[in-house]
């Protein structure tokens, strides 16, 4: 097949390349590696088939929700301040993250490298980070550091900015080596718990919650549903505040959600507001934190005026009070003649009283 | 050698369908919300919004780029693996004897959708995969130099040349080869089709209209391919 001369070694190691390249990572090649393992009967190393495609690095992962690890007091700023500086609300994030047990970082080169004395809580993985972010160039960067090296971290910026690239986490892991998976998860996980703890309140914080995030009762259906966010009980034409800065994705109305307004933040994370009386923004419209994105109200299936909101990481629904570290104010609302009362607080919520040292009866009752 | 350049279209392909990736996401995700407008509009169907959640919309759009990807290896790529390639004594006692020449005036003089769009759709492949083996060849020398034997400089520019090294020698070995097949099986194809004496015309369809929009999407990328040079 390969002639025998100079040429002919090129073809050779050519093909070699092509075939070593094939067989890692495409998928093909993971089906063909599947099928060589069991018919020698060994293990496949190959990965599902469906990991072989990077475009939305940060969906689909299974995120892990953190413990909260701040305990904020619950006076509050008003709803136009973050929650956190964006600093510290990395730091908040990595520390989620670096706290897991079994969790890989090379938190120890970069804390040579800049000198640092210890990380051991978010406050100082945000000094950390503020420093790599000072030499990698971004966010994205300094966290990748963190998790894959800074070494590494310099040469994916460097390849990035070649390809005329900001250095965002999309191209950096592009200029990855194979083998780096997990270096990727944790910093994508990183960068979303980062944004989702700097997020503000749409409405003004301490507003009641009628009904927590987690399995419930659904109140006109009457089956038990997970409630993907948390219900706040505002009187309809309450001007509501997108929480961070991002692109609307979604401004429409259907008899579900009434007329609800998704907002994309990047990095993984969306938030929604459903049962609004008026919608003030259209969809691709860019928005700023604090800008008035609706009047709440009660269209679609809602029994009373009230605010639906929602947070998604990485496309999954999660309770957005995790990342306030605050407690919540949840009412039992009286039962209305045909609907079933409404459950307790959610497991989550549960373990995140628990955490923070509170009991998990520390709902407050209504007034 | 067929299967070297089986493997570099299909590093290609896949390439492709990774760009295609997030839009088929953001299809789905437009889908998925005009069905749950209309399954909300009765209260009989309004429990089954939100049936598919974020997660599963993810899952199908992914499952769609590697249909899409697969069909494109089977009905493009496949036909790679028929690569053969005579040496001059061979070459002295064949009959007909098809070269690019002989190959390019039958497309001059007959063409067909076959004969135009599987040479050039492979024509981008095979560019897209030489980049993705640089890339690799790069990053893996980058970090296995970095790590003992060099300097984090030093380990930058030698993989940097040697990534260049691997694009200019898959592109020259493999590329043209891989292109001249892509003629070759469309050519024989589409002669097969008139010894029946039925159109050339519908030879291959699917596999142009599938690899087509792949090809159009990964050349809309191809600025990154000026990356070695920057």
């Amino acid at each position: 097949m390969f002639r025998t001369s100079p040429r002919g070694l090129l073809d050779f190691l050519a093909a070699a390349l092509c075939l070593w390249a094939a067989a890692w990572h495409t998928p093909v090649g993971a089906l063909t590696r599947s099928a060589v393992a069991k018919v020698a009967g060994s293990k496949s190393t190959a990965r599902p088939l469906l990991a072989y495609f990077s475009g939305g690095l940060y969906d689909a992962r299974d995120v892990e929700v953190p413990v909260p690890t701040t305990v904020l007091p619950d006076d509050l700023p008003s709803v136009e301040l973050p929650l956190a500086s964006p600093g510290a609300s990395l730091g908040r994030g990595a520390w989620a993250v670096l706290a897991r047990p079994g969790v890989a970082s090379e938190v120890e080169a970069l804390r040579a490298r800049f000198g640092v004395a210890v990380v051991d809580s978010p406050d100082a993985a945000s000094a950390l980070l503020e420093r790599a972010r000072a030499e990698f160039g971004s966010d994205d960067a300094a966290v990748l550091a963190l998790f894959a090296g800074p070494e590494l971290a310099r040469y994916a910026v460097s390849r990035a900015r070649g390809e005329g690239e900001p250095p965002t986490l999309e191209a950096l892991a592009r200029q990855l080596p194979p083998g780096r998976v997990s270096a990727i998860e944790s910093t994508s996980q990183v960068l979303m718990f980062g944004t989702a703890y700097g997020l503000s309140w749409p409405v003004t914080p301490g507003t009641r919650v009628t009904s927590p995030f987690g399995l419930r009762t659904h109140p006109t259906l009457g089956t038990q549903q997970l409630h993907t966010g948390v219900d706040l009980s505002v009187p309809e034409g309450t001007a509501v505040k997108v929480v961070a800065d991002g692109v609307v994705k979604r401004a429409s109305e259907d008899a579900v959600n009434g007329k609800v307004v998704i907002i994309d933040h990047g990095r993984g994370v969306t938030t929604a507001y459903c049962h609004n009386s008026r919608l003030l923004v259209t969809t691709g419209q860019a928005v700023r934190a604090g800008d008035v994105i609706s009047e709440s109200g009660s269209t679609g299936r809602s029994t009373g005026p009230h605010l639906h909101y929602q947070l998604e990481l990485g496309r999954r629904p999660v309770d957005p009070f995790l990342f306030r570290g605050r407690k919540a104010v949840v009412v039992e609302l009286p039962p209305a003649p045909t609907a079933p009362k409404p459950p307790g607080p959610s497991k989550s919520l549960k373990a995140a009283f628990e955490k923070v040292a509170l009991p998990p009866e520390g709902t407050e009752a209504p007034p | 050698m067929p299967l070297g350049l089986f493997a570099l279209v299909a590093v290609g392909v896949h390439a492709a369908a990774d760009v295609v990736d997030d839009r088929l996401l953001t299809l789905v995700d437009a889908l998925d919300a005009w069905a749950d407008g209309v399954l909300a509009a009765r209260e009989a169907t309004a429990g089954w919004v939100d049936r598919v959640g974020p997660l599963q919309r993810t899952v199908i759009a992914r499952a769609l780029a590697l249909t899409w990807e697969l069909s494109v290896d089977l009905l493009v790529v496949l036909p790679q693996l028929g690569y053969g390639e005579q040496d001059e004594a061979e070459r002295r006692f064949t009959l007909v004897k098809e070269t690019w020449r002989t190959l390019l005036a039958r497309l001059n003089r007959a063409p067909t959708p076959m004969r135009l769009v599987r040479p050039l759709v492979t024509a981008v492949f095979a560019a897209g995969g030489a980049y993705a083996v640089a890339r690799l060849v790069e990053s893996t020398l980058f970090v296995a130099l970095e790590t003992d034997v060099a300097s984090p400089a030093v380990a930058e520019v030698v993989a940097r040349g040697l990534g260049w090294v691997a694009l200019v020698l898959v592109s020259w070995r493999l590329g043209w080869r891989a292109v001249l097949r892509a003629l070759e099986h469309a050519d024989a194809a589409c002669e097969e089709r008139v010894k029946r004496a039925k159109s050339p015309w519908p030879v291959g369809v699917w596999g142009s209209v599938l690899s087509f929009p792949l090809a159009v999407a990964l050349t809309l990328e191809a600025q990154s391919l000026l990356a070695l040079v920057r």
